[in-house]
């Protein structure tokens, strides 16, 4: 049995340029995207005294909103527009046909792909974004890590609102009010649940918990998602 | 011996709507048609055995074995061409049927194996084309060729013909005869013209369970005794049918008219039983009766 899934999914991956992404046209974009943010890292960096802003309680929207709610809202984009056509002709019953058992794992694997290029994407240009506040230190690492639940938190709702409705136009309407609410409220409507952690400063303008928590629960909030999302309901 | 599909007792609700109620049935090789207007739970059934959808109640034995649990669902045994059946539209119909293959795990060679049902299906001059420039046709006959491939026991083709011209409609209901001689093809239709010609057996669903279950002889054998037939006029056909129900109306001439109905208690003057009727008026009775 197990051997049988993985077979599976062997036969997934051989497939992916064929089936999912012709000739990796949706890898392309990403990759463009990413290219993009990577040139704006290095040529509009942040603040040398950003950490000091920060210890003194400042809101730093202007600095921190590229990567707090700029670089997962592209994520999201492109995971709606690499799951836009399954909803389109009903071909997700089709793929699910195929795809037996209680997780439609390649649902999972698809959004993984696109998510963890963004990961990295948005890490590797956070480390040259904040390079004036330190370069390839820990204090950097921390720095660019801190934004990665973003990245999962918003892509993985994308996919659930669709996955749920089988609406990509649902998907998008519902993580655009959402994205929209929590960048002009400045994080204080969904507070424990906003994307703004990082840009709202919770971290010195309310306590570290509070910032941590944050963190984990977008990271469980998406896992949450991801489940939703692909479990066959049979 | 040949394969055996058995349904049985299987009930599926929404909530608290019911909308399969105690199924059971019984189908060997060859075409089983489905039969039932809009609602009546045929995709709802087509779901359950492609294991899409979960019954709450029964079991579907193929050959023996449990489909519905039989984990994962055997898809090598089991060809499914949905209703709406589209896939992305820039893979090339040669690409999904490769990707078919593959997850079926078909032991026998792919090139040879997908070249047949390409020719078996008169797709050649297509089949390296991307699917999105695929006439309403081609798609339907890639969705069979995809769903035939590697020689599966059990078809389930929802709606084959829904949205074809006439002539694909005929040259559709060709390729289902041909392929339904060494497997079980269960059909789902509101279309009579695609059961009439090739299906081995017949079963109308109607208010969430079965309302008839054999062959075409024996739908028109058991609705003739009770379907009337009479020529009458304008002002008469308007009063008769307040008293009964008509199946089909037909104008013969300038206030003339045909009609057939369904038989009651009280028999219509100058009504007489036919020899023959259409499958559409048996079927209208199963529906109406």
């Amino acid at each position: 049995m197990r051997t049988s899934i993985f077979k599976t999914d062997n036969v997934f991956f051989k497939h992916y340029f064929k089936i999912y992404d012709i000739r990796g046209f949706k890898l392309k974009i990403t990759a463009a995207l990413l290219l993009l943010l990577f040139l704006y890292s290095v040529f509009f960096p942040a603040p040398s005294n950003y950490l000091l802003s920060l210890r003194a309680k400042y809101r730093l929207f202007s600095v921190d909103r590229l990567y707090d709610y700029t670089v997962p809202l592209l994520a999201a984009l492109m995971t709606a527009f690499a799951f836009f056509n399954d909803y389109k002709n009903q071909t997700y019953r089709f793929l699910g046909y195929y795809h037996p058992g209680p997780f439609n794992r390649p649902m999972v694997y698809r959004w993984a792909i696109i998510v963890f290029l963004f990961c990295i994407g948005s890490f590797v240009s956070a480390g040259f974004y904040y390079r004036n506040v330190s370069f390839f230190g820990l204090t950097g690492f921390f720095l660019s890590v801190r934004f990665l639940p973003n990245i999962v938190f918003l892509s993985a709702l994308m996919l659930c609102v669709t996955a749920l409705t089988k609406n990509s136009y649902a998907g998008l309407f519902v993580t655009l009010v959402y994205y929209i609410l929590d960048l002009f409220s400045e994080g204080r409507l969904f507070k424990l649940f906003s994307m703004g952690a990082n840009a709202a400063n919770f971290y010195y303008a309310i306590s570290p918990e509070y910032y941590l928590f944050n963190r984990l629960l977008l990271c469980l909030a998406a896992g949450c998602f991801l489940g939703l999302a692909c479990y066959q309901r049979r | 011996m040949g394969n055996r599909l058995s349904i049985e007792n299987v009930s599926f609700s929404y909530g608290k709507n019911t909308v399969l109620d105690n199924i059971s049935f019984t189908c060997r090789d060859g075409i089983t048609a489905l039969l039932g207007n809009n609602g009546a739970g045929k995709t709802t059934l087509m779901n359950i055995l492609t294991g899409l959808n979960k019954p709450s109640h029964g079991r579907v034995m193929l050959n023996g074995i449990d489909l519905l649990k039989t984990k994962p669902y055997p898809i090598d045994q089991v060809g499914y061409l949905p209703q709406n059946f589209d896939v992305y539209g820039n893979v090339t119909g040669y690409d999904l049927l490769s990707y078919v293959f593959d997850l079926k795990k078909i032991k026998k060679n792919k090139k040879e194996t997908i070249d047949e049902v390409v020719e078996r299906f008169h797709l050649t001059s297509v089949i390296n084309k991307r699917i999105g420039k695929y006439s309403g046709g081609y798609k339907r006959r890639l969705g069979i060729a995809q769903a035939v491939i590697g020689k599966p026991t059990l078809l389930i083709i929802d709606e084959p013909t829904a949205g074809l011209d006439p002539e694909e409609r005929a040259q559709f209901r060709k390729y289902l005869s041909e392929i339904s001689k060494d497997s079980i093809t269960l059909i789902s239709t509101h279309i009579i013209e695609d059961v009439e010609l090739y299906s081995q057996q017949i079963v109308i669903l109607k208010d969430h369970s079965i309302a008839f279950n054999g062959s075409v002889a024996e739908m028109i054998a058991e609705s003739i005794t009770n379907i009337r037939t009479l020529e009458t006029d304008f002002a008469a056909l308007m009063d008769l049918r307040k008293k009964v129900t008509i199946i089909e109306e037909k104008r013969l001439g300038t206030d003339r008219y045909r009609i057939r109905f369904i038989k009651d208690k009280q028999d219509v003057a100058g009504s007489y039983q036919e020899k023959e009727i259409s499958l559409e008026n048996a079927y209208i009775y199963f529906q109406n009766r």
